[in-house]
């Protein structure tokens, strides 16, 4: 039952899409399903990162505490995003704080597992590692340009 | 004897000359025409042909200009100055109204009315023609028109003069604007001197010519004299210094934006602004607001300005062309290419002033041959 | 074909109606311009010439309903010494006014079809004309998403209308900011990045685009991304604004006049250089 869930689920992603039925099955077998409160923590910066998330409904906040300004959302994701790759880079700890804004379903993913099935089979592991560069670089580039603040008036920002 | 009509070409005698601006004048007509000042041939208001530069020539080339005096006395035998008409209907700086404080916090505006002029252009070269018929697109033709300038354009009469010596930084000929004038005068001439004769052959372009032509009785010209001054056209046509391959400029231009070349000139390029006063068909001003010491009235003048200031392009927080490479590069993309999409012609005439006046003598004509020879397809 | 106008350089004088502080460096006039024959009529998009007694004369996007010609409303930040004059005025003063001038939003065009609002920043304001007329005939529309992204939740202009839209069952509003503290329950992110969330039919749907140069071009690409041709994209730029009207060159932007060929322009004329640095 769960498990035809999670490859109902999957099946939604943009993840999944052009996997390939192979590849599709072995990502599966790595995942379940999680709901999440709105408040609650998925991840917290430093924490040893096992795991990967995509988000099947609802959102989280992507933040980052500091003792004198508090703290900052750096970002958020919905709907059909993947968070994390810290599972699969070394030191393999989590940099920011994941928290649930609101009612939240997740697939969630044994990221050790995972990295194994990579490892052992090279096509499945590019067909993540393709995946998962494709997401981080168009976070990559969404970043650039907020970190670019450029609602400010001109004069006021950095060049 | 048939009086003279338009297309008709008569002949004039050099001392006839002064009769016919005497004759524009008693129609009152302020004459504006080429006269010697400060060392140049520059376009002021002139009594009579006596004020005109009898005698004299300029040498010209890239970045240096000499007034030199000919063996004979002719009346036109030189190229064009520093000057353009573009400053008689452009002017170079207007009162464009005044506002008013008022008792009750709030202002008034008053507009001045535009001021109309009633002057002859004497000695309108080819190049000028086109020159006036690009700036009365861009001033009198768009969605808007500018008063100031349709009421200096009203009332104009034009002695036009074809080319029989031409310029060493001149290419009007490959732009197809010059050296004789096609239309858009009363009257044009041509200046001929041979080993034995002075004479003008005088083509007339209007109504209003042939009135003032016919005041006196001139003879219509011969076929030898009409002969005479065509040779002399053609050959100012093939000595021409410079050209321009005009073919397709626009489109080499509109894709080179990145071309090398751009840095290479923009490193010789002060950024003085010359090329855009002296060109004939510049026609960017900039708006001043100014008020008296009391603060109770303010003044907005309109002057000339140039696309090589860095305040040209200024959004808030900055200008928008910050290196001297994107203002050369926008000021010879306007005029080659940009100028045909928003008002369907080049909007460079062959004049050659920008490079006579350039006091680094960069030269237009160069520029582009080099951008085409690295051209970015 | 418009019609020749002969005074385009002298500004009326109009009186302010109302002053609203929209953030801490945005302010919101209403002008009166109920006296005026026809009061004052305009398409969303286009904008006005403002000139502060003395100072001088900027160029202002009409933020206001144009279905309400009685009065004029403008919405200023304060930029330099001519916006903040005109800011720091009180209602019942004068300022003086030319216009309205350049281009307006497809809203013809966009009719029965989606249409995908992308505003960053303050380039919400000159969009705001153009939402209230497709809410004011909203059957005339399919799918309406209104995408809005500001740079923090305290800069977020006309927060009220927002919530207003945001409450309506026929309009996808969704709202971004770049930074946000822990009590802001809505997005963070870049405001293309909602544009993968609407939803509308890429073949036919009509995206309209205002903001920074930049964001601009982002958006313009996650919508090419998503499937929508150039030619169904406008933006609206800007550039030295001078004489409003074509005549003193300083608003060129390649081969176009941002004030007579624009502010609005369908992305495909500029397309070839929209992406060149000082061009």
């Amino acid at each position: 039952m769960s498990d035809t869930m999670v490859a109902r689920w999957l099946s939604e992603t943009p993840c999944a899409q052009g996997l390939g039925a192979k590849n599709f099955a072995k990502l599966a077998s790595c995942g379940w399903i999680e709901h999440f409160q709105p408040g609650a923590f998925l991840a917290r910066e430093g924490q040893h990162a096992s795991t990967f998330f995509l988000i099947h409904a609802g959102s989280v906040a992507l933040e980052l505490h500091d003792a004198a300004t508090g703290t900052a959302l750096t970002e958020t994701l919905g709907v059909g995003d993947a968070i994390g790759v810290s599972w699969l880079i070394p030191p393999h700890r989590y940099h920011v704080d994941v928290r649930a804004l609101e009612p939240t379903d997740m697939l969630v993913f044994d990221g050790d597992r995972l990295k194994k099935l990579m490892d052992e089979d090279p096509d499945f592991g590019f067909a993540i590692t393709r995946r998962l560069l494709a997401r981080v670089y168009s976070r990559l580039e969404e970043l650039r340009v907020q970190r670019l603040d450029l609602y400010q008036p001109a004069e006021g920002r950095q060049p | 004897m048939v009086p003279l009509g338009v297309g008709d070409l008569a002949v004039m005698r050099p001392d006839e000359l002064s009769g016919l601006l005497a004759a524009i004048q008693g129609r009152g007509y302020t004459l504006l025409g080429p006269t010697v000042r400060d060392a140049a041939i520059v376009y002021g208001e002139i009594a009579g042909a006596d004020d005109l530069p009898i005698g004299w020539t300029d040498e010209q080339s890239p970045g240096s200009y000499r007034l030199t005096k000919r063996s004979v006395g002719t009346f036109f035998g030189y190229a064009v100055g520093p000057h353009s008409w573009k400053a008689t209907f452009h002017r170079p700086e207007l009162t464009l109204w005044q506002a008013e404080r008022q008792e009750n916090g709030g202002f008034t505006i008053h507009e001045p009315v535009p001021q109309t002029a009633r002057v002859a252009l004497i000695g309108v070269r080819a190049c000028e023609l086109a020159a006036i018929r690009i700036q009365d697109r861009v001033l009198l033709e768009g969605p808007f028109a500018d008063p100031h300038y349709a009421a200096r354009r009203r009332d104009v009469f034009v002695v036009a003069v074809n080319c029989t010596e031409p310029g060493a930084t001149c290419f009007c000929a490959s732009l197809g604007t010059g050296p004789s004038v096609g239309s858009g005068f009363d009257l044009a001439l041509t200046e001929v001197v041979t080993d034995t004769e002075h004479f003008f052959v005088a083509e007339i372009g209007s109504s209003q010519g042939a009135e003032v032509l016919g005041e006196w009785p001139v003879d219509r010209a011969s076929r030898s004299q009409i002969a005479e001054a065509t040779a002399r056209t053609q050959a100012a046509a093939d000595r021409m210094g410079r050209s321009v391959d005009a073919r397709d400029v626009k489109e080499v231009l509109a894709r080179n934006l990145e071309n090398p070349r751009w840095q290479e000139t923009a490193d010789r390029c002060l950024g003085c602004t010359n090329c855009t006063q002296v060109c004939p068909t510049c026609f960017c001003t900039a708006v001043h607001d100014l008020t008296d010491l009391s603060g109770r009235t303010a003044t907005r003048v309109r002057q000339w300005d140039s696309c090589f200031t860095r305040s040209f392009s200024y959004v808030h927080g900055g200008s928008v062309r910050r290196s001297g490479m994107s203002r050369y590069r926008q000021w010879l993309t306007h005029k080659l290419s940009y100028w045909a999409d928003e008002f369907g012609s080049l909007g460079c005439v062959g004049c050659g002033r920008c490079i006579t006046w350039c006091p680094k003598g960069i030269d237009l004509t160069e520029e582009i041959a080099a951008i085409r020879a690295l051209d970015q397809r | 074909m418009t019609p020749v106008r002969t005074e385009p350089w002298v500004p009326e004088t109009v009186a302010i109606k109302r002053i609203a502080r929209e953030s801490a460096d945005t302010t919101t006039l209403v002008l009166d311009t109920s006296a005026r024959p026809g009061g004052f009529a305009f398409k969303p998009g286009q904008f006005n010439m403002l000139y502060a007694f003395g100072i001088g004369e900027v160029p202002i996007s009409i933020s206001g309903d144009p279905a309400e010609t009685g009065e004029l409303v403008h919405t200023i930040r304060v930029v330099g010494k001519v916006t903040e004059a005109l800011t720091g005025l009180t209602p019942g003063s004068t300022l003086g006014l030319r216009g309205p001038f350049g281009t307006h939003w497809p809203l013809e065009k966009a009719r029965d079809r989606d249409v995908l609002i992308v505003a960053g920043g303050l380039g919400l304001v000159p969009l705001r004309p153009a939402i209230y007329e497709i809410l004011k005939n909203r059957s005339a529309y399919r799918r309406v998403n209104i995408m809005y992204g500001a740079r923090t939740p305290h800069d977020i202009l006309f927060a009220n209308e927002i919530s207003e839209w945001r409450g309506r069952l026929d309009v996808s509003l969704r709202v971004t900011v770049d930074s946000a503290g822990p009590d802001w329950f809505g997005h963070v992110g870049v405001v293309t990045t909602l544009v993968k969330l609407a939803r509308f039919d890429p073949e036919t749907a009509v995206a309209m685009v205002c903001g920074p140069e930049i964001m601009m071009r982002f958006a313009v690409r996650e919508l090419e991304t998503q499937g929508l041709a150039d030619e169904r994209i406008y933006l609206s730029t800007e550039r030295n604004l001078q004489c409003g009207v074509g005549l003193c060159g300083h608003c060129q932007h390649g081969n176009v006049f941002v004030c007579k060929d624009g502010p609005v322009f369908r992305y495909d004329r500029l397309a070839p250089f929209f992406s060149k640095r000082e061009v």
